[in-house]
């Protein structure tokens, strides 16, 4: 018979019994009624003498043997008649556990969608990442030049294609309005590499990177919204930055690479890099690619790794010059490489959010201990009617699972919520966020959360009771002194554990509380108040280098004619912006072979740009716009660079040459200026050495504009657009925003973990105070008797405030302690994310310590004060 | 043969003796769950009140492992009731737990004979 049938067939067996019972409590009331009984009587007396109709009918139903299915369904049918019962039990512990699973899921669908999830691609795994590494004097990985990657892929045998690529902004242009659009330029084996064809059209073939070939693949958005989908568009020439490039190709819907840059709308062949008189792809100098690979099948990611590591050796003999230093090769699945820095924030979280869920564990197995003395007597009947321990072991854990179940459906929603939250605040560098969603991994992952937090809070309590010793659960009628003493020990624990783990919390989240506290009061080297900002990208067919100094030289008159406008400048790469233009030098008077030559950051400026942004000038004086190409070449330099090149040295009229030119070759410049250091790369990252050029010596297409206002200075980003328009409307303005958001986004991402930790060791302060109040509670009830004896004989108030509070405190104490220990083996997990604060901080400790002390006492203080509050004569009638 | 069964539980011995009550009871009829409790509060002289939360559990575990066997019948009053009558595996357990009561009673008989004797001499 199959499981539903048996079902059927006991829906009839039930109605039997029913009428079979009902038979007999009528033939019982006749009997009365014909011995002379009123009918009321006769009735009432028969159903006392039957008993608890409803326990009769369930010992007798347990005769029949059970189908599992039916015994499940039963006993889950008693278990939520059971919560209905108590809601105000049901609602706390469904809350916490809501809360608990809720946290779990919202954290594990961050981690799932983002580290996860696989790439999007055909045998993702199989794509890797090769950057080289730079082994002195720090191991970082760097990036490759062209002749590299060419050496790296005609001697590799390890895969099957390799491929460059590196980032590169364009202006759209022929089209109205122009806009600046971000693409990657990629050697021909891109699409190979990844193994998806466009949608439409073709990828690159070899002869793409030939000089002169100019093809692009568009991305899908972009071809919807600037070409309207136009399924014509293929063998088209489109305008970018004032040059034609044949679309060939438009790139499936939702294709993105780099998967970890939002906003790629076209991929170009490598050709522009070939062109010109000093081609990219013929100089060693040059390091701006990013490669992957495709592992051949069969071959090991170790095998890879040794092999290009090999090649990278041979170069570094064969090229001293350029690739010295740079000797080996990193090698990574690109999965790793795009969520490198955020592995270790999110698993801290996820780590966090399940000591939230085990306190929470912890909180209801207190509440089912608690409740399972008021049941004491139940059991032990049911026991006593033949239900074995094993019987009611089972139906207790129903009951747990239920609870979780409900719980874990409630957390579910709980993490949708929560989801849509943490996408708000979260710092929008996490690679992949937008993958965060529910998908049936996740509903899995929370059905199987809810299912083990069911039987972890459940098991015990369940053990427990299940091993009730009947005639003593039955003598003491419910109230569980005795039983009780061993109970109160077991939650004893608990609360301990929950201290203990809440003090880890608390601490983990002081930490990086601390660290960003400590983060945000570092001075970022400039004054971030008031000051907005716009880039904008010249198309470099249409402005040549004299065109592109008198727009730059138009537009910040105008900014700086504008009401409310102090002062303007420009300035690349803007600082916090995320671009690093690193540039070797060489010092006058101190020749040293090429692969010593020292390298410092590049930033390009219009004169005005230290007053602007608050920079001190230590020495010298500011660029003026005499400093033109037909002026001696000039350089200012940071602090930094003093005083690592120069120590003790007066720098003014010292000369040093920056391996950069427009045309020809570089110039040696005199430094005319000394400025104070900028926090150019975070505020957490310590200032590198740094020069300053002035823009009418070396021009650039790309300039950020920079100025500061009396008020509100998103007034000016407002106008931003009309100004560039009334220039040039072919010119795009963008990343419109003010100092004060690049420095807010640098530390987007510290504040976000700090936040998160924080707001659970929140949740699980307040869940702890809630279990060890619980235990106080529990444990001055069993003793009212005890307490109330010892006020007789002459105890104060007092006496008794101190004794329950002096309990609470030493649970706390314990735990606290515990926890502490604990910590201190915890936080060095947390050492990659904190600043200028060691993980074994000893204010934070103490903090923490001194902060759940805290809670304690406000949670013993309470049952504390009540107990005091007994009146002794109801209290020993109460009994 | 040694019994094996394990009388430790006053329960236990309380279930064994109402089988045998109500088993023998079947051997005078066919009979609905009232009229078994009737008949043995009846010819015990009121001496023993079978409990319902027992006599039930009981008679349907007795259906289960066939020594009883159970129809619906319309009563004298007209009542729609659940007969149960005994089946030969009935009378073959009535015979077995008779056996094993009288066995008990001896047992017993002889314990509270030898602890009465001394107080004889």
């Amino acid at each position: 018979m199959n499981p539903f049938a048996r079902l059927f067939g006991r829906r009839r067996r039930e109605r039997e019994l029913d009428e079979e019972i009902a038979a007999h409590l009528r033939m019982a009331g006749e009997e009365r009624t014909a011995g002379g009984a009123s009918a009321e009587d006769a009735a009432r007396s028969a159903a006392r003498e039957f008993g608890n109709v409803g326990l009769v009918k369930e010992v007798t139903r347990e005769q029949w043997g059970w189908s599992t299915l039916a015994e499940i369904l039963r006993d889950a049918r008693y278990g939520l008649r059971l919560l209905r019962r108590s809601p105000g039990f049901t609602a706390v512990a469904v809350a916490v556990l809501a809360l608990g699973i809720g946290a779990n899921t919202a954290i594990f669908s961050v981690v799932n969608g983002v580290l996860l999830r696989p790439l999007p691609f055909p045998d993702s795994e199989r794509i890797l990442s090769l950057r080289p590494l730079v082994t002195r004097p720090v191991r970082s990985p760097a990036a490759a030049s062209y002749p590299d990657f060419f050496d790296w892929r005609a001697q590799s045998r390890s895969f099957t294609a390799m491929a460059s690529r590196r980032g590169v902004g364009m202006t759209l242009t022929g089209v109205t309005p122009s806009a600046y659009v971000r693409g990657q330029v990629v050697s021909s084996e891109f699409f190979l590499v990844l193994g998806v064809a466009p949608a439409l059209g073709r990828g690159f073939v070899p002869g793409d990177d030939a000089p002169g070939t100019h093809v692009v693949v568009l991305s899908h958005g972009l071809w919807q919204s600037r070409f309207g989908g136009d399924p014509g568009i293929l063998g088209r020439a489109i305008g970018l930055d004032g040059h034609d490039y044949t679309v060939v190709g438009v790139a499936a819907a939702g294709f993105q690479f780099p998967v970890d840059e939002d906003g790629v709308e076209f991929w170009m062949s490598a050709s522009m890099d070939a062109e010109g008189e000093k081609p990219w792809t013929s100089n060693r100098d040059l390091t701006a690619l990013d490669v992957i690979g495709r592992l051949k099948p069969g071959v090991s990611l170790a095998a890879a790794r040794a092999e290009m590591i090999g090649i990278a050796k041979r170069l570094a003999r064969q090229y001293p010059d350029t690739d010295r230093d740079r000797d080996e090769v990193l090698v990574i699945p690109e999965l790793d490489r795009v969520v490198g820095d955020v592995r270790t924030p999110l698993l801290v979280l996820l780590g966090a959010v399940g000591c939230v869920l085990l306190i929470a564990c912890a909180n209801v197995a207190n509440l089912l201990l608690a409740r399972a003395t008021a049941r004491h007597r139940e059991l032990a009947l049911r026991t006593a009617l033949g239900a074995g321990g094993r019987r009611v072991l089972r139906q207790l854990l129903t009951e747990s699972l239920i609870l979780a179940l409900v719980g874990g459906a409630a957390g579910l929603l709980l993490a949708l919520a929560g989801q849509r939250l943490l996408l708000q605040f979260s710092p929008g560098r996490i690679p992949r966020l937008e993958h965060a969603g529910l998908d049936p991994r996740i509903l899995v992952v929370t059905l199987g959360v809810a299912l083990v937090t069911g039987i972890l809070f459940g098991i015990a309590p369940a053990l427990r009771l299940s091993r009730t010793d009947l005639s003593q659960a039955l003598k003491e009628g419910g109230r569980g002194s005795e039983g009780g003493a061993g109970h109160n020990r077991f939650r004893s624990m608990l609360v301990i554990a929950e201290t203990a783990i809440a003090v880890v919390l608390l601490t983990g989240a002081g930490l990086l509380v601390e660290s960003f506290r400590k983060l945000q009061s570092v001075d970022p080297g400039f004054s971030a108040r008031d000051v907005a900002t716009f880039h904008t990208s010249l198309p470099e067919a249409k402005y040549d280098e004299a065109r592109q100094v008198r727009f730059y030289d138009d537009l910040l008159d105008r900014v700086r004619s504008r009401e409310g406008v102090r002062s303007a400048a420009a300035i690349f790469p803007i600082p916090l912006g995320d671009s690093h233009i690193g540039i070797t030098f060489t010092i006058e008077g101190r020749p040293v072979p090429k692969a010593d030559e020292p390298s410092a950051q590049y930033r390009q400026v219009s004169p005005g740009y230290f007053e602007t942004m608050g920079i001190p000038l230590l020495s010298g004086r500011d660029f003026t716009d005499r400093d033109d190409t037909k002026a001696p070449p000039v350089i200012i330099v940071n602090e930094a660079l003093v005083r690592t090149y120069f120590p003790g040295e007066n720098v003014l009229g010292r000369r040093i040459r920056p391996g950069v030119a427009r045309d020809g070759e570089p110039k040696t410049r005199e430094i005319v200026g000394v400025v104070g250091n900028v926090r150019h790369r975070g505020l957490g990252v310590e200032e590198s050495p740094e020069y300053y050029i002035p823009y009418r010596q070396l021009s650039i297409a790309d300039m950020t504009v920079v100025a500061r206002t009396d008020a509100d200075p998103r007034v000016l980003a407002n106008d931003a657009r009309a100004i560039v328009a009334s220039l040039d409307p072919d010119v795009p303005v963008f990343r419109v925003r003010t100092l004060r958001d690049y420095v807010f986004a640098s530390i987007a991402q510290p504040r976000f973990n700090a936040l998160l930790l924080s707001l659970f060791a929140g949740v699980a302060l307040v869940l702890t105070g809630i279990g060890l109040y619980g235990v106080l509670a529990y444990a001055v009830a069993v003793r009212t008797r005890e307490i109330v004896i010892r006020m007789a004989l002459g105890a104060r108030r007092g006496d008794i405030l101190a004794m329950v509070v002096r309990r609470g405190l030493a649970l706390a104490a314990t735990g606290v302690v515990i926890g502490l220990a604990a910590a201190l083996l915890v936080t060095r997990l947390l050492r990659a994310l904190l600043f200028h604060v060691a993980p074994s901080d000893p204010a934070t400790f103490a903090g923490a310590g001194l902060l759940l002390g805290a809670v304690a006492l406000l949670a013993s203080f309470v049952p504390a004060y009540r107990a005091t509050r007994f009146e002794p004569m109801q209290a020993l009638r109460g009994e | 043969m040694p019994d094996r069964e394990p009388y430790k539980n006053p329960i236990e011995l309380l279930q064994g003796t109402l089988d045998l009550l109500v088993l023998q009871t079947l051997t005078w009829g066919p009979q609905h769950g009232y009229g078994i409790a009737s008949a043995i509060r009846a010819g015990s002289r009121d001496a023993l009140q079978v409990d319902t939360g027992s006599l039930y559990p009981a008679l349907h575990r007795l259906e289960r492992e066939g020594a009883v066997a159970a129809e619906w019948k319309v009563s004298e009053n007209k009542q729609r009731v659940r007969v149960y009558r005994l089946t030969a595996a009935g009378r073959r357990k009535l015979t077995l737990e008779r056996s094993r009561w009288d066995r008990l009673r001896e047992a017993m008989a002889g314990i509270l004979d030898a602890a009465a004797r001394p107080s004889e001499a």
